[in-house]
């Protein structure tokens, strides 16, 4: 889920939208200070709808309260959304194009053609 | 054998008694060696008691033994030389039986053989003893390094080899293991900036991101590679060492969100090729890099603004061939410091490792 945040379509196409068909969860060790350093540097509207989209934002407050660091019940919560979801097989859509980049393996396929290239 | 005296009219019959009347047939197969003397008178005559005094009797006597004798003598002979045979015989068998003697001696001797197989076993335990000894050993040693890797955190990624996927590699490691020296020697840099998010592009077998991510526990790692295998091979090899990791199938970083990560690494297609060569999604995008062996390289000097982070830093793996110094100047313009890391001579390459900054 982190690296969607992190991907974009062509020119502006951010955030690009989840299309999940496979989602897959593996449990991976809570870091906290991690997470913490993490958060700051996400767009948190874009995380909770990405994770609204996908049917995972159940417990996941819509807006980052301060102190959030001391709130190991809100970074346990975040570490699942941000780690532990993963999107085994599925599109991220771009907004500005509707161009769809294939998820597959949980890798996504973010090649552009020679044309769009261009 | 009866010896007959022919005689005119003298009676076949012998004087010395007892003699048959079928002895007077034989005269014709007389032998007689002795001289006839005559005699004139008859055995009738002379057939008394008295056998001491019969001369006829002695003639005859002496006539048989006479007669006899040769065939005694022969005998005589013969009986010597087979006594003599007999003689020899018996030293042969004497001689024999002394070779027996020595031979049986020689099959008894057997003993020294039964110290020696000893001693072999012997040697056969003490060889085992330190062949155990030295596995035990060699494990100890492992583990040694193993949590030496641990506290160093750096170069333990291990690769695996993944029945699903098959692992290309490119011509060698060395360069791989160039970089992560250059990591490690910056290691006390590095962790005072504390990296959140850290990228490496074209991550191959992903064992350089894969060793970052172990010994930078709180950074997030991605990774990106033109060639989808690579981008499964690099999964596999973080996963399969603890580090949590996303491969994007992706060109360079063209598709991530501005100015999101503090450390960049690329290890790029450094070979000097054909530009045909170069720009292939297959295998040889690990390695061919067109003209100056730099086409992918430049490509990429021109996203770095719009990727790093304000005070991120860059680690790129050049060749003497890449002309780093046009490299440097390229960064220069862009706004980046840098300097040279690490270098080292890897066959025929010259193999350098700078890192650019603001």
């Amino acid at each position: 889920m982190l690296t969607s945040k992190c991907l974009k379509g062509v020119t502006t196409g951010y955030p690009l939208a989840i299309n999940a068909k496979e989602v897959k969860i593996t449990e991976i060790d809570f870091n906290p200070e991690f997470i913490s350093r993490l958060i700051p540097k996400l767009d948190w509207n874009v995380l909770w709808g990405a994770a609204d989209s996908i049917g995972h934002s159940e417990g996941l407050p819509k807006v980052i309260e301060p102190k959030y660091e001391e709130n190991e019940e809100f970074l346990k919560k975040a570490h699942r959304v941000l780690l532990e979801i993963e999107i085994e097989e599925g599109n991220l859509t771009c907004p500005e194009s509707g161009r769809q980049f294939p998820i597959s393996k949980g890798i996504p396929n973010m090649l552009l053609t020679e044309a769009e290239v261009q | 054998m009866l010896i007959y005296r022919e005689k005119n009219g003298w009676p076949a019959d012998a004087a010395a008694g007892g003699r048959t009347p079928a002895s007077k047939q034989r005269t014709k197969n007389v032998v007689a060696s002795m001289d006839d003397t005559e005699s004139t008178t008859t055995s009738a005559d002379e057939n008394t008691g008295n056998l001491l005094d019969n001369p006829t009797r002695d003639t005859l006597a002496e006539g048989l033994l006479g007669l006899l004798k040769p065939c005694i003598d022969q005998l005589d002979d013969r009986v010597r030389a087979t006594r003599i045979s007999q003689l020899e015989l018996r030293q042969q068998i004497e001689s024999l039986n002394e070779e027996l003697m020595k031979v049986r001696e020689a099959l008894n001797a057997q003993p020294d053989l039964e110290l020696y197989v000893k001693k072999l076993i012997a040697c056969k335990h003490k060889i085992t003893v330190v062949l155990n000894i030295l596995q035990a050993s060699q494990d100890r040693l492992n583990d040694l390094r193993r949590s030496v890797g641990l506290e160093k955190g750096v170069r333990t990624a291990i690769l695996t080899g993944s029945d699903k996927i098959e692992p290309e590699q490119g011509p060698s490691a060395e360069d791989s293991f160039l970089l992560i020296d250059a990591l490690e020697q910056d290691l006390s840099y590095l962790k005072t900036k504390n990296p959140a998010i850290c990228l490496e592009i074209g991550s191959g077998s992903g064992i350089i991101v894969t060793a970052f991510g172990m010994a930078f526990q709180n950074c997030f790692c991605l990774s990106t590679d033109i060639n989808f295998k690579a981008c499964l091979m690099t999964h596999h090899t973080a996963s399969h060492n603890g580090v949590p990791l996303d491969s994007v199938n992706m060109d360079l970083g063209m598709s991530f969100v501005n100015n999101k990560f503090d450390v960049i690494i690329f290890n790029p297609p450094y070979v000097v090729t054909e530009s045909s060569e170069c720009g292939v999604k297959d295998i040889s995008a690990s390695w061919a890099g067109g003209a100056k062996g730099r086409e992918v390289t430049d490509r990429l000097l021109h996203e770095i603004p719009k990727m790093l982070a304000d005070d991120g830093v860059f680690y790129l793996l050049l060749i003497k061939e890449n002309i780093p110094g046009e490299v440097v100047n390229i960064m220069f313009k862009l706004g980046y410091r840098s300097n040279l890391v690490i270098g080292r001579r890897v066959r025929n390459e010259h193999q350098l490792v700078y890192k650019f900054y603001k």
